[in-house]
Formats: structure tokens, sequence, C-alpha cells
């Protein structure tokens, strides 16, 4: 990871904590799929979980945990199905 | 068989991690306190920027937040200007529906006096008003004054040649018949000077604030609305206080009516309607044969009427 890829990264999560914290889904839905696609989105598991200890959502649905883990098992999967071709060069 | 143990490893690292995942949500469940308060430990310098650029007059927080509050404030108007763009029409509808009504019963337009307002009550004791037509233009003592098409705000209490005076209802002593529209119901209004009226109804009448109070012996004559209202349990009567809707300060012009625009009774009102329905019975122009069948085949020659 480059310089400029950590930037990129930070920058991105950063966006992702504060746009769900002021309520801006459809920037923080965006920035979660810039993020997945530009690095993985393993690293978004225990954001999803601190923001639903946070609002107190384990005390109902945490709503972003269960979400993030299948958005995280998604995207591996297609991740792996793209990777295919890739993986016969190597 | 390289690439095949790479994928099956990441398969397996893919499920461990989400089961990994899985099990804290469960822990999470268990102890929703414990992992709040860890969580919170965790996220309070996130909290605190987020409470900055929720609280803070600093540039940047001001920018995000007056950016939001400005697209709130477009998509409200957008909608209020649907809103207004449909009761426009309606309006539009229910005014040519009226006029049409109107036709029909055969109530004929009054001819109104254009008159410009030449002192106000900053020159004038309040509550009066001084237009430039007199009874050279056929302003008649006790004519209606309007402002615009259905706003009547006073009556003319006195002429001159070329000038006239008009007694606002807010004079203190004025006494008119109103019907309040919302509880609907017929009451008393008292000029109160300084531009107010007052109208006096017993306690148990649901009167509210934008009420509209309708002079009913002025047609058409509507004065303004209720702009604010004094009930104590305690008295035997309520009021609302009435204000034209239009400051006197920025009357330029106003139009004078007839006098025969006010109704003098309910008799006279009743006569006039008899009268104009008796009327409508006759029609005018008609004529009908009266034929008889002779061996002459004669035909009478027509009657009209």
């Amino acid at each position: 990871m480059t310089f400029f890829q950590g930037c990129l990264a930070i920058c991105l999560y950063l966006t992702i904590i504060f746009s769900f914290m002021q309520s801006h889904i459809l920037l923080g839905v965006t920035a979660v799929l810039l993020y997945t696609l530009k690095f993985s989105a393993v690293a978004l598991l225990p954001l999803a979980i601190l923001l639903d200890g946070y609002y107190g959502a384990f005390h109902t649905v945490p709503v972003f945990s269960i979400a993030a883990i299948g958005w995280y098992l998604l995207s591996e999967i297609l991740r792996s199905a793209m990777n295919i071709v890739q993986s016969s060069h190597e | 068989m390289k690439v095949q143990s790479q994928r099956s490893y990441k398969k397996k690292r893919t499920i461990r991690i989400a089961l990994a995942a899985v099990l804290v949500v469960i822990c999470g469940w268990f102890l929703p306190t414990a992992f709040s308060m860890v969580s919170t430990v965790i996220m309070s310098p996130f909290h605190a920027t987020n409470q900055w650029l929720e609280e803070s007059s600093s540039l940047i927080p001001t920018f995000i937040r007056d950016r939001q509050s400005l697209q709130e404030d477009i998509q409200r108007l957008e909608n209020e200007l649907q809103i207004n763009s449909r009761t426009d029409v309606t309006q539009q509808r229910l005014l040519s529906e009226n006029n049409r009504l109107r036709e029909l019963l055969g109530a004929s337009k009054e001819n109104r006096i254009v008159a410009g307002v030449i002192a106000r009550p900053d020159t004038l004791p309040y509550d009066f008003l001084q237009i430039d037509r007199g009874t050279n233009d056929g302003i008649e003592v006790g004519a209606p004054v309007f402002v615009g098409t259905d706003i009547v705000i006073g009556l003319v209490a006195h002429t001159a040649a070329r000038y006239s005076f008009v007694e606002l209802f807010t004079t203190p002593g004025f006494e008119a018949t109103i019907f309040l529209s919302g509880p609907d119901v017929v009451a008393k209004m008292y000029g109160m000077g300084g531009g107010v009226a007052r109208v006096s109804l017993p306690q148990g009448i649901p009167i509210q604030i934008g009420n509209l109070v309708h002079v009913p012996s002025v047609e058409p004559g509507v004065f303004g609305k209720i702009a604010y209202i004094e009930n104590e349990p305690t008295q035997p009567e309520q009021y609302g206080y009435v204000a034209p809707n239009t400051s006197l300060n920025s009357l330029y012009q106003v139009s004078v009516g007839r006098v025969s625009q006010i109704s003098q009774s309910v008799e006279e009102i009743d006569q006039r309607v008899r009268q104009e329905i008796e009327s409508r019975l006759v029609v005018k122009g008609v004529s009908f044969e009266v034929s008889t069948s002779t061996e002459q085949g004669t035909t009478s020659p027509p009657i009209e009427i």
C-alpha cells in the first residue's frame, strides 16, 4: 500500500464514519462501495460493531453489524469470482 | 493446484473472519451495556468531531449546516409552491363558479368608484381616511368602502363636493353585526380604535386565530381575520380582536360602492329575493299559437306575451 493509498483509505474510512453519524446514508453507502472496491470490506466489520455499540443497537438489533457481515461475505464471493481469470495467469 | 489452494485458503479465511464477527455480535447481544461502554470510549474522538460538525460556528460546520438547511428550505418551498398552485386553480374554479351562479340568480354587479387616499391616520384622527372623491363623483354617505375585490373596511361618513371621509369599522363606538366563519356564528363587532375591532362571543364557542370575519350586510364583505383571542374562563364572554389585513399606511387606492349595497333589513332582503324570483317566472318574447281544427282549416293569429 502506497502513501497515497493509505491517505485515501483513511479519508474513505472517516467519510464512512461521519456520514453514518450525520445520517448521510447515500454518501455513506457510496463510500462503503468505493472502500470495498479499492481495499477490502474486512475493515468495515469492526467499524460496524463500534457504531452499533455507540448507538446502543445491541439492546435491539445490531443492523450495521449484520449488514457489514453480509456485505463482507458478498464482496468476498464476488471478488473471488472475478479473480478466476486473473488466477489462471499466476 | 496452487490456484486451488490459494482460493480455498482465501475462502477459509473469509469464513473464519465472518464467523468471528458473528461471534462478536452474539457476545454484544449478551453484553450490550459492556459493548456500549467500550464503543463509547473508542468512539469518543469521533463523537467530539461529530458534535463540532453539528454545533460549532466555525466556517466548515456552518457551511455544511447552511447547505443542508438551504436544501431543506428549497424542498419545503417547492412543496408549498405545488400546493399553492393547486389551491390557486381551485380558487379560480370556485370564483368562476360563484360568478356564474350569481349571474344565474340575477345578482347584478355594482359599479364602484375608485378613489385615491389623500389623508391617513397619521394626519387624521386614527380610524378615518380622506379620499379624493365626493358628491360630484357620486359618493354617498353610508356607502361601503372596499380594498380589493371583497374586503370592506368602513363606510363613508361625510361627503363634500370633491372629497369624502371614510369611517373605518375600527372607529371607537362603531358597531356592526358580523358573521364569524369557523364556528359559524353571528356576533356583534365593536370598534376599539387604534385599528382594532373586537368581537364578543359567549364562552364555549370555539373561535380560533385566523377565523374570517364577514360583514353580511355588505355584499361582498369580508373585514379581516381574528388576530388575537382574549378568553378568561371566569368571564361570561370571550373576545376576539380583529385587525384589517391591509395596513392603513399602505393604502393607496380604495373603491367606494353604493349605498344600495347595504341591506337594510331581513324583510327587505326577502322581498328583494321574492321579486327576483317572480320576475324570472315571466318569460318575455315567447309566443304560442292557438290552433283550431275546423273544416276550413283556419288558424287563429299567434298570441304574444
